[in-house]
């Protein structure tokens, strides 16, 4: 078949460069900061806290990957 | 699970090794796509693909996301 179909933006959004960069910078953050928790225990943190708080950052990490990339390249109409 | 024990170091090299597996195959899809639609442009087909490209990728993510915080960070807490 000749040629291709003319380009189709279909879910994709202009702004969405900004959603990445922003979704990317979160993402290192919540990363890094539950890394740091386990290896550093002379923050003196206990055990309790930061088993909550990396569970909560992951939690908070799948949210900012569905929401800012997911919900770009599959938005609901 | 203590991270000195056999069931640990099981699941740690089942659950990183497949994952590793499946990033490789993305990657390999991802590249072969990337040719594909610089050589025939985006066309419906393509668009598909990298829709299902997409989903892909971000479940192996967030299923990353997963493993290093339940195997690497609890695994040394």
């Amino acid at each position: 078949m000749m040629g291709t179909k003319p380009q189709q933006h279909a879910g994709a959004s202009h702004g969405s460069m900004r959603s990445y960069v922003l979704g990317f910078i979160l993402s290192v953050v919540l990363t890094l900061v539950p890394f740091g928790l386990v290896m550093y225990p002379e923050l003196g943190l206990s055990q309790g806290t930061v088993l909550a708080a990396i569970l909560g950052m992951a939690l908070l990490q799948i949210l900012v990957q569905l929401g800012f990339f997911l919900a770009y390249e599959h938005p609901f109409r | 699970m203590v991270g000195s024990q056999r069931p640990f170091l099981s699941a740690f090299f089942a659950l990183v090794a497949t994952h590793g597996l499946h990033v490789t195959f993305g990657l390999i899809w991802m590249v072969v796509l990337m040719l594909q639609i610089r050589q025939k442009g985006l066309t419906e087909k393509n668009g598909t693909r990298l829709l299902c490209l997409s989903l892909f990728w971000h479940f192996l993510d967030i299923i990353w996301i997963c493993v290093f915080t339940v195997v690497y960070l609890m695994g040394v807490m």
